[in-house]
């Protein structure tokens, strides 16, 4: 090692990180960091960004809060149920669920079942590889994939979720895309390199997305679908 | 870094300025406007109105639990001096209770809470109770006032003696009424013919304007089964049966049947019929028109009827008449001969519905005609309207307002039922009453006082306790026979269209009452009901008098008057000069019209009872114009002396 | 001016009170981060490239600066709510028409709520669309998904308190949606949750309890436990 090597950290500079002798013990491989990282003082760089995004935050709330009020309907009534009576706009996804499915399943067993799934993400190296869907085996992949696919859209369609199967079948068709074709840039090739983990929560997500706005904008009485611009009362 | 700077500081200035535009906008509101407008108004006025402090006011009344801000902005109320400035700070009109002690939402409704001014006439979403329109501001008095009659409140008075009237109570549940008598309708095929009932069926007002039964509406098909199914009906109840019209009145030559007529005509006449009946319209409302009868009932059953109405039917208000077998036979051909409807609509040839029976019974029911008719072929039905109790607190997004484009409130909604009743749905079953502008606002405003407001027991006023009161033995007889409580009260009970008897006997003479009976003449010509001949004989008077010298006798109206000279001109004197009573009351055809004549009022009068009455008429009839002028004893005992001196 | 107000930074009590200087060297800017006890979760120094919005597009931060507003308006509104059927409507009456910026404070508290389940839904897909929950942040995501279950039940528990027909059937749609755990023990749940097997009363207060005191108290000290292993694990 070259002696100019050993010296001490003497300035001041914050952009120049203190350089630091590593013991490496045995059986651990030594990882050696590309480059080291810029790093910059917390006072003011990120204190001082805090601090402008809270005051946007408080600005984008308070005018909001100035022009729409805070909804208050009539004094509950317990004997009068409105309808349809809805839930808060979070759980209309789950209320939407409720309409297909019987209440143990999507009030129950569904829920569970989704934060089960978000606690175990990381403990099971999901998405930690982030290798494309189709990296490995394509035709196994394909035969598994297909199957599930199968099995998920027998389920909906016996319950009639159509709601559910459609962007099921859309995304079916955006992971089989690269599959079929060979390019390997642009959309396709981006879809391509897309990893299943990546494919199952991007599912969920837009599953989410799609009953909650269901539930919040096109229902009516007795859960009928109704288009937003028919008053319901 | 210095844009970072820049941000900053740009961010936290709007970020100040923001923040301080909430309480910018609070302290811009509508209330401090009006206070400072009443304040400068005041300042301007030429008598001194104390201006008011800028900040909420408010009427706390915690055992009705309402907070009313409404004084916020009204805040002259109170201020005679501002009877004729704009509003919100005119001088409320008359008050009946304390503004202190009810606040303003009690009666007015409206969203007290609130201190702006739309958001408090409650006319917003999610506000179920907006600001009475005026139409309709009595229904709050119902909510403590439960008696029947209210005499500042004319329309809520009017409104309950409708819905009881109207019969409601047939098929709605709404407590405090009950159901009125309605004639059964077993037996109706003995009593009327099938044209005249498809007739009433499909329009009942074109055959009696006045009659209680609503208009169902029916399409002809319905009317058609419901008459054949109601023509079945022949035996009336409890196994009554008709006694066959005299023969004469069809055998009978025309010079034999004109005789027969005349005497009928004049015992009509003297028996004043249209003291309780119409014919075409003019008449007592008491009972049913007669213009059009003899093209409805048979004469078979005018016969039996006249002859013995409780016979018939025992809860019927109609007097049996004393009269002599010629006179009803007489009676029932002047009737067939006067009394039709040239002008009845013919019906059609007709072959009835093979299933018109079945069909006819579902008919009855889906009308619900047993609500208030009773028919042996059908039980007596539940109510099959919704209750009506609670009505007045309806929540709006309770009420089905159909396709409908009215108003969205409780009194239209209510209002418009009652005008179109099936303006809602084509499937309700509600019939029409016909009512005219006038009846309809009383309904509405008497259904809008149902409410299930909870008021502390001591502001309700309730109606006083029906008295049972019914008189017994051969007195008892004969006022069940002549139903004289279909238009007398004795001991509080009875329908009050003429007098109050409960004091008679220490009222009138003895003398009087006996000659009353043969020839009842009204003691105050104006009125159209007056008292029928019953054409009694003279044992029943006798009865009748005695039970009333026994009974009808209050012991403290006793006075004795003593009737000298000196006394009766005072009391003259009293009578022209210083009450100036014949302003009201004819003596010799001299005098006004308000009050009864007094002729031969000595002949009628006990002295006692003129005695106490003057000195306090509204003790004895609270509803009684004559005026209290606060007589000293002596001066009572003169009037009273001059008074029976006009024999 | 200048000299003015340079006497009072180095006077005694300002001192004794902010004991580094005005952040002008990188030693008292690191100071400024160290003696601070908010600012203290943070590092002295960070790598500049979790300073890039587009990264992260501060849905972490926006989180917690909504829990702080949330916090702010919703300890103001506690002065003026009752929590019992008979007042509680009325309450949000008086909010509306006599309590100073009182509509102002409730709209804030609603509008922010909302936005708080939403921003933090985002937040946690952010996190996995960037696989922020790598090794050794495993637990630091678990932490998240609770935080995540807590923010949507502290908005639904706030959801009845105004006690309006939206909030008495939402809570009952709700409730009614976990009486279907099977084996009575939705039941059970809805019963421990309610006080009873309607929403009423003891529903409301029970309500009240959890939104304005168990679940906020969870929240901070999840929220500081989540914190802090960033700061461990590297971050901010």
């Amino acid at each position: 090692m070259k002696e100019k090597d050993f010296h001490l950290e003497d300035s001041s500079n914050a952009k120049k990180p203190p350089k630091r002798v590593a013991f490496i013990k045995a059986r651990t491989a030594a990882r050696v960091k590309k480059e080291d990282e810029e790093m910059v003082m917390t006072v003011p760089n990120l204190v001082g960004r805090e601090v402008i995004a809270f005051e946007i935050m408080v600005i984008i709330l308070s005018v909001i809060s100035l022009f729409f009020n805070a909804p208050l309907e009539w004094i509950a009534n317990p004997e009068h149920t409105p309808n349809p009576a809805k839930a808060p706009w979070y759980f209309l996804g789950l209320q939407e669920l409720l309409h297909y499915f019987p209440p143990i399943v999507a009030g129950v067993i569904l829920p569970t079942l989704v934060v089960v799934a978000l606690i175990v993400i990381p403990y099971f190296r999901i998405n930690q590889k982030q290798e494309g869907f189709w990296k490995e085996d394509r035709q196994k992949t394909l035969m598994i994939f297909l199957a599930a696919v199968g099995i998920l859209s027998v389920i909906l369609f016996l319950f009639d979720v159509y709601a559910m199967l459609i962007p099921t079948w859309i995304m079916t068709g955006m992971i089989l895309a690269p599959y079929f074709s060979k390019k390997e840039d642009g959309i396709i090739g981006w879809l391509g390199s897309r990893s299943l983990s990546w494919w199952v929560m991007t599912w969920f997500v837009v599953i989410v997305v799609i009953l909650t706005t269901i539930g919040i904008l096109f229902r009516g009485p007795e859960w009928s679908w109704t288009w937003p611009w028919h008053e319901i009362y | 870094m210095s844009n970072l700077r820049k941000y900053f500081a740009l961010s936290s200035v709007i970020f100040l300025i923001v923040l301080a535009l909430a309480p910018f906008k609070d302290y811009f509101q509508e209330w401090k406007s009006y206070q400072n407008q009443y304040n400068v108004l005041v300042n301007d006025l030429p008598q001194r109105v104390t201006p008011v402090p800028i900040g909420i006011k408010q009427l706390w009344i915690p055992k009705f639990d309402r907070v009313d801000r409404c004084v916020t902005c009204h805040l002259g109320m109170k201020e005679e001096a501002l009877k004729n400035v704009r509003q919100p700070f005119t001088t409320h009109p008359h008050m009946y209770h304390d503004v202190e002690e009810f606040g303003c939402t009690f009666c007015h409704e409206g969203q007290g809470s609130a201190t702006e001014y739309k958001e408090s006439l409650g006319k917003v979403k999610f506000w179920d109770k907006p600001i009475f329109p005026k139409e309709f501001m009595e229904a709050s008095c119902a909510k403590c006032h439960k008696e029947q009659i209210i005499p500042q409140a004319p329309i809520l008075t009017l409104g309950r003696k409708i819905i009881q009237e109207s019969n409601c109570a047939g098929c709605h549940k709404i407590e405090g009424y009950q159901k009125q008598w309605v004639p059964p309708l077993d037996g109706i095929g003995s009593k009327v013919n099938r044209t005249w009932l498809v007739n009433w069926l499909k329009n009942p007002k074109a055959y009696s304007p006045k009659t209680r039964m609503p208009n169902f509406l029916l399409p002809e098909e319905e009317a058609n089964i419901l008459a054949d199914f109601l023509m079945t009906f022949k035996e009336l109840p409890n196994g009554v049966t008709l006694e066959s019209a005299p023969a004469v009145l069809t055998s009978a030559s025309e010079a034999v049947k004109a005789k027969m007529i005349d005497l009928g005509s004049t015992r009509f006449k003297e028996a004043r019929c249209i003291s309780c009946h119409t014919v075409n319209g003019k008449g007592g409302y008491v009972a049913n028109e007669l213009g059009k009868v003899a093209s409805k009932d048979n004469k078979e059953w005018l016969y039996n009827y006249i002859k013995n109405p409780k016979h018939i039917s025992p809860d019927v208000a109609m007097p049996r008449f004393r009269l002599k077998e010629n006179e009803l036979t007489g009676m029932v051909a002047y009737i067939e001969s006067e009394f039709v409807d040239y002008e009845m609509e013919a019906q059609p040839e007709h072959t009835p519905d093979p299933a018109f029976y079945e069909k006819g019974l579902a008919l009855f029911k889906k009308y619900n005609c047993n609500g208030c008719h009773e028919l042996s072929a059908a039980h007596k039905s539940e109510e099959v309207g919704p209750e009506l109790s609670l009505i007045g607190s309806k929540k709006i997004y309770e009420i089905d307002f159909g396709k409908t484009t009215i108003d969205q409130s409780l009194p239209s909604y209510i209002h418009a039922k009652l005008a179109t009743p099936r303006i809602f749905s084509p499937a309700m079953k509600m019939p029409n009453f016909q009512f005219t502008d006038e009846e309809m606002q009383a309904v509405t405003v008497a259904l809008l006082g149902n409410t299930n407001e909870t008021i502390p027991e001591e502001y309700i006023v309730h109606a006083k306790p029906k008295s049972t009161f019914v008189p017994q033995g051969e007195f008892g007889k004969i006022v069940k026979d002549l139903a004289c409580m279909s238009c007398h009260v004795m001991n509080g009970n009875g329908r009050l269209v003429a007098t109050d008897l409960s004091m008679e006997a220490s009222q009138v003479q003895r003398k009087w009452v006996e000659g009353y009976f043969k020839v009842p003449y009204s003691l105050r010509p104006i009125l159209t009901e007056r008292m029928p001949n019953f054409f009694l004989p003279n044992d029943e008077i006798k009865t009748i008098a005695d039970y009333m010298e026994k009974v009808f006798v209050v012991d403290s109206l006793d006075h004795e008057i003593t009737k000298d000279a000196a006394s009766v001109s005072k009391g003259k004197g009293l009578y022209f000069e210083k009450f100036g009573c014949q302003s009201c009351h004819q003596i010799s055809g001299k005098g006004g019209y308000v009050g009864p004549p007094l002729d031969k009022i000595g002949s009628r009068l006990k002295g006692g009872w003129i005695y106490h009455w003057l000195k306090n008429p509204q003790a004895y009839k609270p509803e009684s114009i004559e005026p209290d002028n606060k007589l000293t004893d002596e001066e009572a005992e003169d009037l009273a002396a001059y008074l029976i001196s006009l024999k | 001016m200048k000299k003015f107000f340079e006497k009072i930074f180095q006077s005694k009590v300002w001192r004794s009170i902010f004991r580094h200087g005005l952040p002008v060297s990188n030693r008292t800017r690191a100071e400024a981060v160290f003696y601070n006890f908010f600012l203290h979760v943070h590092p002295t120094k960070v790598r500049k490239r979790s300073l890039k919005f587009t990264y992260t597009w501060g849905l972490g931060g926006l989180s917690v600066g909504l829990f702080i507003v949330l916090v702010f308006t919703g300890a103001l509104l506690m002065l003026y709510y009752r929590p019992s059927v008979a007042q509680a409507y009325w309450d949000m009456k008086d909010l509306q028409f006599v309590v100073s910026s009182g509509q102002f404070l409730r709209n804030m508290h609603r509008w922010a709520a909302h936005a708080m389940v939403a921003i933090v839904f985002l937040h946690m897909m952010r996190v996995f669309y960037t696989g922020s929950y790598r090794p050794p942040k495993e637990f630091n995501w678990v932490i998240g998904v609770m935080l995540l279950v807590i923010t949507v039940l502290l908005s639904y528990t706030g959801y009845l308190l105004p006690w309006d027909q939206l909030s008495y059937w939402g809570i009952s749609v709700g409730t009614n949606m976990v009486r279907s755990v099977p084996f009575g023990i939705g039941d059970k749940i809805s019963f421990l949750l309610l006080g009873g097997n309607s929403v009423g009363e003891n529903a409301l207060v029970r309500f009240y309890v959890l939104h304005c005191f168990i679940i906020p108290v969870a929240a901070m000290v999840l929220m500081g436990i989540h914190f802090w292993r960033i700061r461990k694990d590297g971050g901010v």
